[in-house]
């Protein structure tokens, strides 16, 4: 935030403002620094008292004809300046930064907690893992044989213990019969029994599987437990692999016997075991092509980022032959991220696949959660290319270069001594006002009025900047009127200039003035000089400009103007282009009806350049407030210029078909399909 | 001391702790606000959490192990078993869990057991438990916060929770005061103060006692600001508009654009707003036209395009005049709807009667106005029933006061029955039996500084007609400053601080009922003038005139009325 920044760069730079001469206190307005003197130093020397309000009543006049600094930004500065906010340091949004607040983990007690619950699933899956090895290993085909197999791995439970189905908690009985459990020997009905496949477990107990598994144990669990675990799991490892070749033709050979059997029954219990962990193993064995593109995609981004501070220091220090270099560099960059994000932007999506697209066909269908994802992910990589390349500073010629400085010296508003500008009027009169301008660096129009006030410039001391006008000539005099004036207001009386005037003429008769008059003017001084107002009640500042209402319609009509014009451009466009297809397919078929001519030069290559004129037409995306993703699947607004054409295409065939008019529809199809090759095209050159 | 920066740093916390990668964020409907309001999504997208969701809405079942998930919740009973639920079927690929305020260990428990999969990585607390709306400015957004006049269900806890979070996310060790006539305050003292002090660990030193302070006061000690016609923009957009967190819907505005229906206002966010959201209904009007006028200039600039360095200035400065081109049609609409609104219900004619009526003395002229406006069958009813809710308060103690005709006037204009309820529970809500302030100035001064203070009142003269009224909260503000805030009043909860002359530098305020806008400026201007003085004001919601008599209602269910009888 702008705030936070402002208020980062205040230690070391040079204090200016309304600074108290005693505590060094930035105070906002020549009020508060009056008032906070008064209060604060009361004690202090009065002689210095006097001086600075002296001062400050000469700065006041001065200042008096702009506005008085209030806490709302002046009104008619530009508002887009960015950073163009005065500094405040009071204004709470230039407040420090806090330091980042106090923060409490848990996680140390999060784990010691799950670690003690999980050790003991993790016993309990490798058991059943083991037995599943040997349950494997060897298995008879015949059924009998099998099952005398299958009991002496695992005891079974004993029928009588178990009146119920532990799962349905229903009783067995002649059509609900018993069934055990092959891993753990327990007894449930058929309807709560799994049946676990043998590819499936084969799966499960697979060296690839088993491996990662070790490692991740060795990870997660606590060090004592950890190493008979692990010295555990390579017994397991080294059974599997003399047992491997064995099982595999045993398995083979049920299923040519019996290809009804091939699978364990096993109870609900052990099989959300085995599945967690088979889906522990494939969460961190597989990475999803996304994920690839995502880490290649952020490596851009990341090299961009650490490009782009270098560039902004070359374009600064004008080194402009460097700074041309890196900022092509930036630019390929920039290329390269744009057609990245695209791709992620098409990985699997529902558009990429009705044209088959290559680099899809293998990915399977996103969801509709991942799809949004993926239009994220794009949507804020052009984001970060419009705000980050787009803005990229342009680097002045050298020329430009030359004249910039020269303007910037002339522009900016520098203050001259007396003496300087005695110098320049003394050039000036010897030589002419032009030569003077140039010769001494300020424009014709100073060397003019100073050239007017010579007579002044020459009573002034030498090092005086500025002419400021008259300064309050008799303090002691004001200073009883203002008395005057407050008494009266406290008493309730009413005080206006005339009264103002009398008293302080009378005054001045006591003390013995005599070039005093009392004058108009002086009396709107010092009222400015004790901030004494004579206001009356107002309603003026609340009402809007009058004008405000014309002008609120006539930017209404010519911000509908803008849209309707943009549309209609859009709309020629794609006519023209499909007018040209048309044209180019007649000219096609005349020519050769088979050779198809190099349409490269037509298809625009998906750069940096499209993207730059996409952006015309793109509306603005103004940063809604947001929520979470209420429903994730929004309809997919295509932005690419071919899907538009195909679209407008899609609908002429409809149109035709409703009109009837049946002969053109063929001519229609071909240039639909003609677009479409090219899209394809184009595709496989973003994608190769 | 910026709680808007407060909260940002722990958001990036977050972001930053569980490295890079896509992410999600899943959050319940409260900590969406307290994101929302501070950062906008693209912000946060650039930091790579592109999805959002909502822990009590989460509907698709798709499994994305792919994403990291930062959860983001409140310690609530309802979120730790939805987030068990979550870990026993976990959808993303691991879980950096932070809490929003203080948590149970048996809470931590209650998910470590759920947490089969060993999908989380991070559990911690932090501190951002409210939404910040300025620097100086954070709400509850709790609008219903009483019910018969004390604590409703909850809502102590949640005020307790939310204000301690503010202090300990800004480590401010403060000694406590609070308004004494109001239970309420009390109550809610003694729980921050013994919350304190268990947290006490939270701390790194436990000095700053003398220079903090939290000021604890009840909105029924001044029931007028928040009635009140407000002309600042923000106010405006607020009284007239309604902002929710940080959004206005402009859905009802005829012919508004599809990507106008519903806009950002918040200052964070929307740089003009925030250099604007302070200025008076006319200056933003001025602001406004120079707007469109720039705006205009660099379109004709935009629209000659036709050599190449053309062109090429056109690409340049493309992404900013378009940033430009969204932030004027946004304001001009709202601009344009605050001043049709304006227009269509003679806001500034009640608004000035208003003012009249608060901050004059005149009551026989304001009397007939009120009438005249109270018949007016152009000034819509709420508006009418606000101004005689005004007048009772403003003349409850004058003998000659003439509520029976402005109540019979109210009856012959058909005002609903809830108005008229309203007008006699407000008036046992924050009537003068009820308030220990001099809200009206009307009371006999005790002391020889308010004579000062009214006499110089007068003094520099009025301006704008419009904003004469300045809430009560300065008043407090001014004195406790001085150090004059009277003991008796605002007493101090547990022991004052041994070094009484010390004057606070940094000061939270918590309105126990609600701020209001109006406030907020009042806070944001004390701040401006007094430098090396951080303010800050909460309240249990941002109130505009509706939501306040909402609030008003509720508190006062099933309480008999006593003041006034109709």
């Amino acid at each position: 935030m702008s705030g936070a920044e402002l208020g980062n760069g205040r230690d070391g730079e040079v204090l200016e403002g309304f600074l108290c001469p005693f505590c060094f206190l930035d105070l906002t307005s020549i009020t508060q620094l009056q008032a906070h003197f008064e209060e604060q130093h009361e004690s202090e020397d009065k002689a210095v008292l006097q001086s600075l309000k002296g001062f400050l009543n000469k700065a006041k006049k001065k200042l008096l004809n702009e506005d008085e600094p209030d806490f709302v930004p002046a009104r008619n500065h530009n508002p887009f300046d960015d950073g163009a906010v005065e500094y405040e340091p009071n204004n709470p949004w230039n407040w420090d930064p806090p330091p980042l607040g106090p923060s409490r983990s848990h996680t140390a007690l999060f784990k010691k907690i799950r670690s003690a619950r999980i050790d003991s699933f993790v016993a309990e899956t490798n058991k059943l893992l083991i037995r599943l090895d040997k349950l494997l290993k060897d298995l008879p085909s015949d059924p009998v044989k099998r099952k005398a197999h299958e009991r002496s791995i695992v005891m079974w439970a004993d029928d009588k213990d178990v009146p119920l189905c532990p799962f349905c908690a229903r009783s067995f009985n002649l059509a609900r019969r018993r069934h055990h459990c092959r891993l753990c020997g327990g007894i449930m009905c058929n309807e709560c029994s799994h049946f676990l496949e043998f590819e499936y477990a084969k799966k499960l107990i697979s060296p690839v599987h088993q491996g990662s598994m070790v490692q991740s144990a060795a990870v997660n669990v606590s060090s004592g437990v950890g190493s008979s675990m692990s010295s555990l799991f390579s017994g397991i490892s080294g059974l599997r692999r003399s047992g491997s070749q064995g099982s595999l033709n045993s398995l083979l050979s049920v299923m040519d016997s019996m290809t009804t059997e091939q699978n364990f029954r096993i109870c609900t219990h052990c099989m959300t075991r085995l599945q967690a962990r088979d889906n522990q193993v494939e969460q961190r064995t597989s990475k999803p092509t996304l994920s690839m593109y995502y880490e290649k995609l952020m490596e851009y981004r990341s090299q961009i980022e650490s490009l782009l501070p270098q560039f902004i220091r070359m374009a600064e220090s004008l080194s402009l032959r460097d700074a041309e270099e890196l900022r092509v560099k930036i630019l390929k960059k920039g290329d390269s991220l744009n057609s990245m994000a695209q791709r992620v932007r098409n990985l699997g999506s529902s558009t990429g696949q009705d044209i088959g697209d290559a680099a899809s066909s293998h990915v399977p269908p996103s969801g509709p959660r991942q799809e949004l994802l993926q239009r994220r992910i794009q949507s804020t990589t052009t984001a970060f290319l419009k705000e980050q390349i787009l803005s990229l500073p342009k680097l002045p010629t050298h020329q430009e270069l030359k004249e910039m400085q020269e303007r910037r010296s002339m522009d900016s508003r520098r203050m001259f001594t007396a003496m300087f500008k005695l110098r320049v009027i003394e050039y000036a009169e010897q030589t002419h006002n032009c030569a003077a301008a140039r010769e001494f660096k300020v424009s014709k129009k100073s060397v003019r009025d100073w050239k007017k006030l010579s007579a002044q410039l020459k009573l002034l001391p030498k090092n005086k900047c500025a002419n400021r006008g008259k300064c309050n000539k008799w303090p002691q005099l004001e200073v009883e009127v203002a008395k005057y004036v407050s008494e009266n207001r406290q008493n309730g009386y009413g005080v206006s200039r005339g009264s103002i005037r009398i008293f302080a003429l009378n005054l001045a008769r006591k003390l013995g003035i005599t070039d005093f008059k009392a004058s108009h003017g002086w009396c709107t001084r010092f009222m400015k000089r004790n901030d004494f107002v004579l206001r009356r009640k107002t309603k003026i500042s609340q009402r809007l400009p009058q004008e405000l209402d014309d002008k609120v319609i006539e930017f209404h009509r010519m911000e509908a103007e803008a849209r309707l014009a943009a549309e209609k451009e859009a709309t020629r466009r794609a006519e023209a282009r499909a007018a040209e297809i048309l044209r180019r397919r007649d000219r096609d078929s005349r020519d050769s009806p088979r050779s198809t001519p190099s349409r490269s030069s037509s298809v625009t290559p998906p750069s940096f350049s499209s993207l730059k004129k996409r952006q015309q037409t793109e509306e603005v995306v103004v940063d809604t407030g947001w929520g979470a993703d209420s429903s994730a699947h929004n309809v997919t607004e295509t932005d690419d210029p071919m899907i538009q054409q195909m679209n407008i295409i899609r609908n002429y065939i409809k149109q035709a078909r409703e009109a009837s008019r049946y002969d053109d529809v063929p001519l229609l199809e071909a240039n639909l399909r003609e677009l479409q090759e090219e899209y394809k095209k184009q595709q496989r050159l973003m994608n190769p | 001391m910026s709680v808007v920066q407060a909260v940002k740093n722990y958001v990036s916390k977050m972001i930053t702790e569980s490295e890079p990668g896509y992410k999600i964020m899943l959050m319940d409907k409260e900590t969406t606000s307290f994101v929302s309001v501070v950062l906008g999504m693209s912000e946060v997208m650039r930091q790579e959490v592109y999805m959002f969701e909502r822990l009590d809405q989460t509907s698709s079942g798709e499994n994305m192990s792919y994403l990291k998930c930062l959860v983001y919740v409140r310690p609530t009973k309802e979120n730790i078993d939805l987030l068990a639920r979550e870990l026993q079927k976990p959808r993303y690929g691991t879980y950096y869990i932070y809490f929003s305020n203080v948590v149970s260990k048996s809470d931590v428990k209650l998910l470590a057991e759920a947490d089969e999969h060993e999908v989380v990585r991070e559990v911690q607390e932090l501190y951002a438990d409210y939404q910040a709306l300025s620097p100086h400015l954070f709400s509850l957004h709790m609008p219903i916060h009483c019910l018969g006049l004390k604590w409703g269900g909850g809502a102590l806890q949640r005020t307790v929770q939310g204000l301690a979070a503010v202090l300990f996310g800004l480590q401010l060790l403060p000694s406590i005061r609070y308004q004494n006539n109001s239970e309420m305050a009390r109550t809610l003292a003694e729980n921050i103060r013994q919350t304190i002090l268990t947290e006490s660990s939270l701390y790194n030193s436990t000095e700053a006692e003398g220079n903090t302070l939290l000021l604890i006061l009840d909105r029924r000690d001044d029931p007028v600001t928040p009635l009140l016609q407000q002309w600042t923009y923000e106010a405006m957009v607020h009284e007239l508009l309604g902002v929710n967190n940080g959004r206005v819907s402009l859905a009802h505005v005829s012919g508004v654009a599809d990507d106008l229906k519903e806009v950002v206002m918040s200052p964070t966010q929307d740089e003009f707003y925030s250099r604007s959201m302070y200025l008076n209904y006319g200056e933003i009007g001025q602001t406004i036209k120079d707007l469109m006028e720039e705006y205009q200039k660099r379109l004709s600039k935009q629209q000659k395009v036709e050599s190449i360095s053309d062109m090429k200035n056109f690409v340049e400065s493309y992404p900013q005049f378009k940033k430009m081109s969204g932030t004027v049609s946004k304001h001009v609409t709202v601009v344009g709807e605050l001043s049709r609104l304006v227009g269509t219900h003679g806001l500034l004619g009640i608004s000035e009667c208003q003012q009249e009526l608060v901050c004059g003395s005149d009551h026989s002229t304001n009397l007939q106005r009120i009438f005249q406006l109270v018949t007016d069958p152009r000034v819509r009813e709420v508006d009418a029933v606000i101004l005689v809710m005004l007048y009772a308060l403003r003349h409850e103690c004058n003998p000659s006061n003439d509520m029976r005709g402005l109540v019979s006037a109210l009856k012959k204009r058909n005002v609903t029955d809830r108005y008229l309820k309203l007008l006699s529970s407000l008036m046992d809500f924050g009537g003068a039996k009820s308030r220990q302030s001099d809200l009206f100035g009307t009371q006999v001064p005790q002391n020889v500084s308010t004579i000062r203070k009214r006499l110089f009142k007068g003094l520099k003269g009025v301006d704008n007609v419009y904003t004469q009224h300045k809430p009560l909260l300065l008043e407090t503000l001014m004195e406790l400053v001085k150090g004059r805030l009277r003991e008796g009043a605002f007493p101090f909860c547990g022991n004052p601080p041994s070094s009484t002359t010390a004057r606070p530098k940094n000061i939270v305020v918590f309105i126990v009922g609600g701020a209001t806008y109006e406030e907020s400026l009042t806070v944001h201007q004390f701040n401006t003038n007094n430098p090396g003085m951080h303010v800050i004001l909460g309240g249990s919601t941002i109130h505009s005139a509706s939501s306040f008599l909402d609030s008003v209602e509720s508190a006062m269910d099933g309480i008999p009325r006593k003041a006034l009888r109709i």
